[in-house]
């Protein structure tokens, strides 16, 4: 019977151990009146609860200001999220790094912004006074010109610049059909009005420049902010918060671990003294001279109906 | 719109009368169909509701990529210029013949702040 059991005890699954617990437990119940004969049904309740605890305990959790991820802990779990932190590390540094290639970016469009600023301050005084100057020359020409308007000859293209993944518009001047005002000041000041148009072409140009590295300016700053948020919701919540689930299922398995060691420990104890009391019978049987086999549980015990009782 | 996109876009010009004819003379004025012109002439009379009016509609507008404004007109109508937050068309401030720039109040520049300071504009 001791040879049967242990060789059971050599391929059975966790399973199958625990109902054999159990049988022989409810064999100890009717056999004798052992003290601890409840403790081995007891420890198969025990994981029962164990797993219900887990639950209630991930419910507490939750609420609490422990913040982590509701799982259940496993090896496949634990696997998962030592995935999920390893990818989150890499997004990290990714994330780090595009923001890092915007900010040298955004900083470089700045120092040109100020540049173009100034400049184009000055250039707008020059246009200005050579406006003045035309006006000087051939009195009122506001009416002739507002009025003439038909078709814009300058205008821009916009084209787009890809700085890591963020689309920059960027704008071109470019001459779109002839001059409109080009007999304007044909009596007296043409020379002046020519001046004009030169100057505040130049300014023009010097704008349009300014416009595209000025919404690059904005588009840039809009992302840095998006993709600065980003990194330190990684660094200061995602990552933590994996790290804290990653404690708690290691914690988890290692108490499981702990458990189940004891309870195979409790078992052998058991076994080995149930081993000695009926080698001990033996002994007594066969110094009385009786050889027959020793009685098993197969002889008289019915076999309960674990499963469908 | 699309064929508008492709043929370019034009420069708005919100300003006073001599920045109006500057550019114009320069070359970016134009008259629409629906005879409405994309630069504003600014003086004494025009009340800021009619500033804040044809800045809304430039900015509606899909024809036009940058619109220039005289920082003393941007000045009266700044809240709308703020709340205009997307990058086309981009809204330029320009010194005006009778008032001369001043970095700290643009809102680009103010967006900046802190990045840089003041003593780059020397």
């Amino acid at each position: 019977m001791s040879l049967l059991l242990d060789e059971l005890f050599n391929n059975v699954t966790m399973d199958a151990f625990v109902s054999l617990i159990n049988l022989q437990g409810k064999r100890h119940k009717n056999q004798s009146q052992l003290p601890s004969k409840g403790s081995y049904s007891l420890s198969h309740d025990k994981s029962l609860i164990n797993n219900s605890a887990a639950e209630n305990k991930k419910r507490n959790v939750k609420m609490s200001d422990k913040d982590r991820l509701p799982v259940f802990p496993s090896r496949m779990s634990l696997a998962i999220f030592k995935a999920r932190l390893k990818g989150a590390q890499r997004g990290h540094s990714l994330l780090k790094k595009k923001a890092d290639a915007l900010t040298l970016r955004f900083r470089t469009i700045l120092k040109s912004i100020i540049e173009t600023k100034t400049e184009v301050s000055e250039v707008m005084k020059q246009a200005q006074f050579s406006l003045a100057e035309a006006k000087f020359t051939c009195g009122d020409i506001s009416h002739v010109i507002l009025q003439n308007v038909t078709k814009a000859s300058v205008k821009v293209k916009s084209k787009k610049e890809n700085v890591v993944g963020v689309t920059l518009p960027l704008f071109e001047p470019y001459q779109d059909g002839g001059d409109t005002y080009e007999l304007t000041g044909l009596a007296r000041g043409g020379q002046q009005i020519d001046k004009t148009k030169k100057s505040y072409g130049r300014a023009i140009t010097l704008l349009v420049e300014l416009a595209s590295l000025q919404t690059s300016f904005i588009t840039l700053d809009e992302v840095i902010k998006v993709t600065n948020r980003r990194v330190n919701a990684i660094q200061h919540v995602i990552i933590p918060r994996i790290e804290r689930t990653l404690a708690y299922i290691i914690s988890e398995l290692d108490e499981r671990d702990r458990e189940e060691f004891y309870r195979l420990k409790k078992v052998q104890e058991k076994k080995k003294k149930i081993k000695a009391k009926e080698e001990l019978e033996k002994k007594k049987r066969q110094e009385a001279g009786d050889h027959s086999e020793a009685a098993t549980i197969f002889d008289d015990f019915q076999d309960p109906d674990i499963l469908f009782d | 719109m699309a064929i508008a996109a492709a043929r370019g876009k034009l420069i708005a010009v919100i300003g006073d009368e001599d920045t109006c004819i500057g550019f114009v003379l320069g070359g970016v004025g134009e008259m629409n169909k629906n005879r409405k012109a994309n630069f504003m002439v600014v003086d004494k009379n025009t009340s800021v509701g009619e500033i804040e009016d044809t800045f809304r509609s430039f900015l509606r507008r899909d024809d036009i990529g940058i619109i220039l404004i005289n920082q003393n007109i941007a000045e009266m109508i700044r809240h709308v210029i703020d709340s205009h937050d997307l990058p086309i068309p981009a809204v330029l401030e320009i010194p005006s013949k009778d008032s001369p720039y001043d970095p700290s109040k643009d809102s680009i520049l103010r967006r900046a702040k802190g990045l840089f300071s003041a003593d780059d504009f020397r």
